[in-house]
């Protein structure tokens, strides 16, 4: 075959595929039904029982509507465990508004320091166009949500609810971006006309000024402090003092955050085991806490998802959700869409290749809070609380089995006393090697 | 201020906002109806009316649905017109799977070549990291599709009717990318072994049977000949018989699209007027010509615009229909939204730092199909033809105003008889090479 396409060539596809009636009947169903609806494999469904030998209690569905914060809420059914034991409450639903409001926030502020500290390079090199395409975007990670919550508090949904912005967050995000790349335009012009740093950090100030107003206009203003009144299980009602988010994070919040590690399972050939990774554009707060992920392979990220588990505590975990996913039967099974089969194609390669190639990446957060273990204690499924509403999935939860587990997860952020203590001694010991934002375990989870 | 938001600044932003009522007043509006319906200004309705002196006669609105095929809806959108000239036609649209099956077949071989051309490239250079980004997405560029009809035709839409798949693309779009990113990882470890490139070209022939087994699958096989019949304005019928879509189009289109060129505006200072562009990688088949642009001022694009509207044919357009659009009253102006005073934010950048800052970029082709001139031909509105469907906009049609064509309209094909000699010269001229993520390098959606 030469450069080109030539007619021949097209003559011989189609003599190629005129040779075989399988061609043609799947060529009915795709362009009746469209792709995933002819290559379900019903067997495998089937089989994706949504039963699970160990299961922690987790409150009702939320939903991220058209957002991309997927992240916060993760991070927020992590934690609301903690609460819904400890108050004995049905269900409780911590605020994703309220952390949203800072996220964006800290995200102009990162963003804007950002643009001063690269105001020498040119404006389209690579670290200023990843900065542009990810800083007014929604996604995250969960040191992320850490900074988020040790800086700011948490707080109940009802004192600060969902609004038409918060859910559905094009046009704040589009406003976002023309205010702040016109922001960035001008700071880069005073820095290059060699302006005093504190005339720059005034502008700034200026430009942030403005940005928390449009905050405070699409999603209202976050509660300074607010009194939570509810009815526990038995009906038996309570009241707590009047309190600030920070303090009421400090007061309920009895597990330390900083105990959690990042496990990951990156298969990049420049990316070593056993090693953490960072990347200093990566995130939403400057002097946060840094995005790190420890490369420390598969299994012994199960080994502590299974042992979090047991003691009750679910997992935020993040993953390819795009990737062999049937979204409104909530089932993530390897083989669920048999797409090799309808086309006669393979599909194969590794997760080496595909994570390189970028077909593949980690693009989503959500919470392990169940596992099936065999007789043998081995795991088959995981119970996974997503934050796509009640209306997808077994009211919400999606099943994922153990082959899903192996090729689409990339990371599981578990409490120390879960991971074997090699492992965390590894961890400890290990220095965080800084690398460049240019592979697609750096993009933010949405 | 210091690198980090205190909570002293905190304080200080609160104390500002809490400073002016409105503010409350604004966030009480926009916590129940959401951004863009509050600032909707509602002085416009009463200015920016659908009505225009110079108008080309037009079809009925096509619907890209959810496909990124703008380009191929606005370029078949012109040439109907033609069809419905030549054969006296009430209606008639013209396919856009059939465009589409040949553009996602010739990327493929496109990219399977510039990923054999690029085997000495680290994979993590910002070249591959464009390449594999987006290896066959459905946008496109005006001469891309000329590429298709020089070398496929054209054919009504009877010939080859939309399918699932074609109207949504994403799944289609998400396989055919993962085949390709597949065959890429494969071409580059088999170069690393010492490869030539006609090895390559080998492996190539078959990866290129899989594309387009699974093309045919899920958009069905183009027709090579078929039967055209319909009824004119005067209810005569018409029958074109066993008509190749290449005759087709040299017999009832009748266009020499080679007269056809792309006029630009991007202000920037990178890039200097009356100079001709093209983009590095970007094209769809491997033999077709290149990208070529001209660069002009934005006034000169008017002129061209309304010369060929006054002639009474459509011009293909490139903008950013992100920007200030209305999709229920059919606006496209930035007195739609009045975000300044509900956020009380100043939003004003000049073109030329939109698009260095990535602000905005085209994104959409349409139609242009009208334009409002008041003395000595000065435009005050432009009517343009969407692929929306004929629920957006009035019955899918958007006017325009003057002054968001010299924002954010970047692109316009005319007829190459408009320009001035020097300009013909200028065109012809060898372009300047841009990068492949330079921003005039985007495709329509």
């Amino acid at each position: 075959m030469k450069n080109t396409l030539s007619l021949d060539d097209i003559a011989k596809f189609d003599k190629n595929y005129s040779s075989n009636k399988d061609y043609l009947v799947s060529e009915r169903a795709v362009t009746k039904n469209g792709i995933d609806a002819s290559c379900v494999d019903d067997a495998l469904k089937n089989q994706v029982n949504p039963t699970f030998s160990v299961e922690i209690n987790a409150g009702t569905i939320t939903n991220q509507q058209k957002s991309g914060r997927c992240w916060m809420f993760s991070g927020l059914n992590v934690i609301r465990t903690a609460l819904i034991n400890k108050f004995e409450v049905k269900n409780l639903e911590l605020s994703q508004a309220f952390l949203q409001f800072y996220d964006k926030l800290e995200k102009a502020n990162f963003f804007l320091e950002k643009m001063i500290a690269l105001a020498n390079e040119d404006y389209d090199s690579r670290h200023n166009v990843f900065m542009i395409d990810t800083a007014f975007m929604d996604g995250g990670h969960w040191a992320m949500f850490v900074n988020l919550v040790k800086k700011y508090g948490i707080c109940p949904s009802q004192f600060m609810p969902d609004s038409i912005v918060s859910s559905n967050t094009s046009e704040l995000n589009s406003t976002l971006t023309t205010l702040l790349t016109k922001d960035a335009s001008i700071l880069r012009k005073a820095v290059k006309a060699k302006k005093e740093q504190s005339e720059i950090e005034n502008m700034k100030s200026d430009m942030l000024n403005e940005v928390y107003r449009i905050l405070a206009i699409s999603l209202g203003l976050p509660p300074k402090s607010f009194t939570l009144e509810y009815k526990d299980k038995n009906d038996k009602f309570a009241r707590l003092p009047q309190m600030t988010p920070v303090e009421f994070f400090k007061t309920y919040i009895t597990i330390d955050l900083d105990d959690y590690i990042s496990l990951c399972d990156s298969p990049l050939i420049s990316w070593k085991k056993m090693a953490s990774y960072t990347c200093p554009y990566v995130n939403n707060m400057v002097n946060g806490e840094p995005v790190v992920f420890f490369n420390c392979g598969i299994e012994p990220m199960k080994k502590a998802v299974i042992n979090s588990l047991k003691d009750h505590e679910p997992v935020f975990f993040s993953s390819d959700v795009l990737s062999q996913s049937i979204r409104k039967e909530g089932v993530l099974a390897n083989g669920i869409l048999k797409r090799e089969e309808l086309f006669h194609v393979n599909l194969t390669a590794d997760k080496q290749t595909r994570v390189s190639y970028r077909s593949s990446f980690c693009n989503h957060a959500m919470t392990f809070t169940g596992v099936n273990l065999d007789d043998n204690g081995n795991p088959n499924r995981y119970k996974v609380e997503n934050s796509w509403g009640k209306d997808n999935g077994t009211d919400g939860f999606f099943v994922m089995d153990d082959a899903w587990f192996d090729n689409y997860v990339f990371q599981v952020l578990v409490n120390k006393k879960y991971i074997d203590q090699d492992i965390v001694k590894t961890y400890e010991k290990n220095k965080l090697i800084e690398v460049e934002p240019f592979n697609t375990m750096w993009m933010n989870l949405d | 201020m210091k690198e980090y938001v205190s909570l002293y600044d905190l304080q200080t932003f609160d104390k500002n906002f809490q400073r002016n009522s409105c503010n409350a007043l604004a966030a009480n509006a926009v916590a129940s109806a959401g951004i863009d319906q509050v600032a909707v200004n509602n002085q416009t309705i009463r200015t920016l009316t659908h009505n225009f002196n110079v108008e080309v006669e037009g079809g009925t609105v096509t619907n890209q649905k959810r496909s990124g095929r703008c380009w191929m809806f606005a370029a078949t959108n012109v040439m109907r017109f033609e069809v419905m000239k030549n054969l006296n036609l009430a209606n008639m649209e013209l396919s856009q799977n059939f465009p589409l099956f040949w553009d996602k077949l010739e990327k493929s071989n496109f990219f399977l070549e510039n990923i054999i051309k690029t085997t000495n490239e680290e994979l993590s250079s910002r070249l591959l990291a464009y390449l594999l980004a987006s290896p066959l997405g459905d946008g496109g560029q005006w001469d891309m599709f000329v590429n298709i009809v020089n070398k496929y035709g054209v054919c009504p839409k009877e010939a080859m009717p939309e399918t699932i798949s074609s109207s949504n693309t994403m799944k289609m779009d998400k396989l055919l990318t993962t085949l390709l990113r597949k065959d890429a990882s494969i071409l580059r470890l088999e170069a690393s072994k010492g490869a030539k490139t006609v090895t390559l070209r080998g492996l190539k022939e078959v990866m290129m049977s899989t594309i387009y087994q699974v093309l045919v699958i899920c958009l069905g096989k183009p027709p090579v000949t078929f039967t055209y019949e319909t009824r004119d304005k005067k209810n005569a019928f018409v029958s074109i018989k066993d008509i190749t879509p290449k005759d087709f189009f040299a017999k009832y289109v009748k266009l020499d699209l080679s007269d056809y060129v792309s006029i630009i505006n991007a202000p920037t200072k990178d890039k200097p007027f009356n100079h001709s562009f093209t983009v590095k990688f970007l094209g769809n088949i491997v033999e077709g010509s290149k990208v070529r642009y001209l660069n002009l001022p934005i006034e000169e694009l008017k002129r061209l615009a309304i010369a060929q509207l006054k002639d009474g044919q459509a011009v293909w357009f490139g903008s950013d229909v992100g920007q200030y659009s209305d999709r229920v009253n059919g606006f496209l102006s930035e007195n739609a939204y009045d975000y300044k005073t509900l956020l009380s934010a100043d939003f004003t950048m000049d073109k030329a730092t939109r698009l260095d800052y990535g602000e905005s970029l085209m994104t959409h082709a349409m139609t242009l199909t009208g334009v409002n001139l008041e003395d000595k031909d000065k435009p005050t509105r432009w009517k343009v033809e969407n692929s929306w469907g004929s629920e957006t906009g009035k019955n899918g049609f958007y006017v325009m105003d003057d002054s968001w064509f010299d924002q954010f309209t970047y692109q316009i094909v005319v007829n190459k008889k408009y320009l001035t000699k020097e300009e013909n010269k200028q065109y012809l001229a060898d372009p300047i090479e841009l990068e492949p993520w330079d921003p005039m390098g985007s495709l329509a959606l």
